[in-house]
């Protein structure tokens, strides 16, 4: 059981590290966009894996709220590099 | 027959270069220990057995060699383990405690690597970006404390709102940081 | 000069939060030297063991916010309320900042997700905010959801702005409605913010005494408030 839970999590860890990777590459603005939300997906996942790591079921909630709120930030930085805030 | 237990034992010798390689590579003292314990035990015990079918005879004392090798070796690790782990995480469930440590240092790792980007990129939207990603992994280690209640409100006004704020702010002002006023 | 700075701040901030994270704390050895030994003192420890009978919700979270802590809530609550006013006094200084080039309109599939997805918004952040007293979460981070559907609205959906005027009318009745129920147990009690509504069981929706009902409150402040600061940055009238 343990070691299903480690490699999980080193699995998502290296994922997360890729994105950061991508992040601090560039070049362009998108890019860093992309890796950002990449990276909230995965952490979306990952929260609720941890979830039932610790065997709560509230704390499917905040990966709720998680995930509605990146998809917002995302939206609201897509939108303005595609130039439609005002 | 005996070509089955060469292919076993040149598996065995794979898995004990890879986990050599590990001990070798990894960054701190429990990666190279995982390494160490997990692919040089199924190496070792892979090679023992395949030269027990090797060579029919030995079968019984090589059986024994490799469960003996199977027994001890993850002990051993076990104790190097603890021997190296510095005391005061609280304890909250088996083992996944010390790696819910490790893999707490990861995410302040990665917010502080994100956090200096943010100081560093000229261009403001990229910075903001960089801040986005501090608070989605600020969210995640207040989530692992057991604080669903911060996480949930890091999330909420660090993932969404903060980010369309800034980007507001940066549509009324500037977009690349002077480089005189820094 | 500015970046070499921010840098040495961002280091000791890290160093400070390394070390506050990995000792034992102050509490911890204090109550090694048996100093804190009893509840009386440790109020960590006692709101914990106490929370649950003396207020009825089970999220001692949102006990402490609203009945232990309630005035430093309602001091919170001011402060963002200072915070939107001043922001809002800042921004509406009479020069309409109008941008020559018109804003690519959202594509149709943002603004097909926009629409679908904003009543959902508002409607788990209500769920968040009522259920504050049962699962985590509470006004503020019921109110933080809120306000991101209105952002969702201004980014998404082709030219409709929240209106501001119904927003600031929102979020002043709930700030005052909060203050009522505090007013309301000074006179019921004897004490501002007295829990004076029945406790009711735990995980019911209908319990905790005013927790749920101050949590509402404070959602729908909170709520207008963010949604209507986000209006004002984004130049909506």
């Amino acid at each position: 059981m343990n070691s299903f839970v480690l490699v999980v999590l080193a699995v998502i860890a290296v994922a997360v590290l890729l994105c950061l990777a991508r992040m601090l590459r560039g070049p362009t603005t998108p890019d860093r966009a992309v890796a950002v939300d990449t990276t909230a997906t995965v952490t979306t996942a990952l929260l609720v894996f941890l979830a039932f790591v610790f065997e709560r079921y509230i704390y499917l909630d905040v990966a709720l709220v998680y995930a509605v709120l990146t998809f917002i930030g995302s939206v609201a930085i897509a939108r303005y590099l595609e130039g439609g805030i005002q | 027959m005996s070509t089955f237990g060469a292919v076993v034992t040149a598996i065995g010798a794979v898995f004990l270069f890879l986990g050599s390689l590990g001990v070798f590579r990894f960054p701190d003292v429990y990666n190279r220990l995982q390494a160490g314990t997990k692919c040089t035990t199924l190496g070792a015990f892979l090679t023992v057995i395949g030269v027990g079918i090797m060579e029919p005879e030995w079968f019984p004392k090589a059986l024994l060699i490799a469960l003996f090798i199977l027994l001890t070796n993850p002990v051993s690790s076990h104790a190097l383990g603890r021997a190296g782990k510095k005391s005061g995480v609280p304890m909250w469930r088996g083992s996944v405690v010390d790696r819910s440590a490790d893999f707490k240092a990861f995410l302040l790792a990665i917010m502080l690597v994100a956090a200096i980007c943010v100081t560093i990129f000229k261009d403001l939207m990229n910075a903001v970006i960089a801040s986005a990603l501090v608070s989605l992994v600020a969210s995640i280690v207040f989530y692992f404390l057991q604080a669903p209640d911060v996480a949930m409100a890091e999330a909420s006004i660090g993932a969404g709102l903060t980010t369309g704020i800034f980007i507001f702010a940066i549509r009324r002002t500037v977009r690349q940081e002077d480089e005189e006023s820094s | 000069m500015r970046r070499a700075l921010s840098l040495i701040v961002l280091l000791v901030l890290a160093v400070g939060l390394a070390s506050a994270l990995r000792g034992p704390s102050v509490g911890a050895e204090a109550r090694r030297a048996s100093l804190i030994d009893d509840d009386e003192v440790n109020f960590g420890r006692r709101y914990n063991s106490r929370a649950v009978e003396e207020t009825g919700a089970s999220n001692v979270v949102a006990s402490v916010l609203v009945t232990y802590r309630g005035l430093d809530t309602l001091g919170e609550v001011t402060v963002l309320f200072v915070a939107a006013t001043g922001l809002a006094a800042l921004l509406h200084t009479g020069r309409r900042r109008r941008s020559e080039r018109e804003a690519t309109p959202a594509s149709l599939i943002v603004f097909t997700g926009c629409r679908f997805l904003f009543p959902l918004i508002l409607l788990f952040g209500a769920y968040i905010f009522a259920h504050g007293h049962l699962t985590p979460g509470g006004g503020f981070q019921g109110g933080a959801i809120i306000a991101s559907g209105f952002l969702l609205i201004y980014l998404g959906c082709r030219g409709r702005q929240p209106e501001s005027k119904r927003l600031s009318a929102v979020e002043s009745l709930a700030g005052l409605a909060f203050v009522l129920i505090g007013l309301i147990g000074l006179a019921v009690g004897g004490s501002f913010l007295l829990n004076f509504l029945p406790e009711g069981s735990p995980y019911a929706l209908l319990s905790a005494g005013i927790i749920p009902v101050v949590y509402v409150f404070i959602g729908f402040k909170v709520g207008s408030e963010l949604g209507g600061i986000v209006g004002d940055l984004s130049g909506a009238r």
